[in-house]
């Protein structure tokens, strides 16, 4: 009982953990894209990938897109 | 008991897949917005305050942290946490809202009539706030939800959806982003 209650509690810190890299990483990559957007707004392309590759980020981490696959019901 | 939980699961896996079936036909809308604005603008962009564009980013960027806050802590049972991650990002969504149709709309130096940027800005941040406000009232719907107990650890598929489509706004938000603010160069 005391060890699900901890596997519990751990699985919800590295949840949350996960959540704040991510959070973290695209705040990074969006700050960088201001700052190219700024003084090189030609590398319209390049930027357009960085949005991808953030867009990526958030449907895998914070969408949970692997979801769509399992039968279990997991997560709930 | 076992068969409820089964018919949970098969349900569950049902709404999932709806959910993102609406998505991705949602999608089309915003991809072919993004399509006029490459056709239409080209290598320019409409001159927009682009602190404020990375101001409203950024609280929609924090929002969806939240909400990813708020449904690990609803899968754990933790409601008080869900419940306050909830609200903090119905707040970011709204304040999301006041940046850009209360300010961005007012201090852009075009209207919605003055050739292709107007057209292009107003129909692109239209379509999207619209999208921002249904989302905060979805969560408001799901807060108010959690908050009379009608979710649990275990059954909480309001707030998975809730969750998914406020992030899906936020995916949607950062092409757009790049496309109105940075790409190009001002007119």
């Amino acid at each position: 009982m005391a060890d699900n209650k901890d596997q519990g509690a751990g699985s919800r810190r590295a949840e949350l953990g996960t959540g704040v890299w991510v959070f973290l990483m695209l705040g990074v990559l969006t700050f960088g894209e201001f700052i190219v957007g700024v003084i090189a707004s030609p590398w319209g392309s390049a930027l357009l990938l960085v949005a991808a590759f953030k867009a990526f980020f958030v449907i895998v981490y914070y969408m949970h897109v692997g979801r769509l696959f399992t039968t279990d019901g997991d997560g709930h | 008991m076992s068969s409820h939980v089964a018919s949970y699961a098969t349900k569950l896996a049902r709404n999932r897949l709806g959910l993102w079936l609406f998505l991705i036909s949602d999608s089309f809308l915003f991809v072919g917005l993004f399509v006029t604005r490459v056709v239409l603008l080209g290598a320019n962009r409409p001159d927009l305050n682009q602190i404020l564009g990375l101001v409203v980013t950024a609280m929609l960027l924090l929002s969806s942290f939240f909400m990813n806050r708020a449904e690990v802590e609803m899968a754990h049972g933790n409601r008080p946490a869900f419940l306050r991650n909830t609200f903090i990002t119905m707040v970011l969504g709204g304040l999301f809202l006041l940046g850009v149709v209360g300010v961005e709309w007012q201090l852009a130096p075009f209207g919605p009539g003055d050739g292709a940027q107007g057209a292009v800005f107003f129909a692109m941040t239209g379509f999207h706030a619209f999208h921002v406000l249904t989302g905060v009232m979805l969560l408001y719907i799901v807060w108010n939800n959690g908050r009379r107990g009608l979710f649990s650890a275990e059954q909480h598929w309001g707030v998975e959806a809730a969750a998914v489509y406020w992030h899906f706004v936020d995916v949607v938000w950062m092409f757009f982003y790049v496309g109105l603010y940075l790409m190009g160069s001002p007119v």
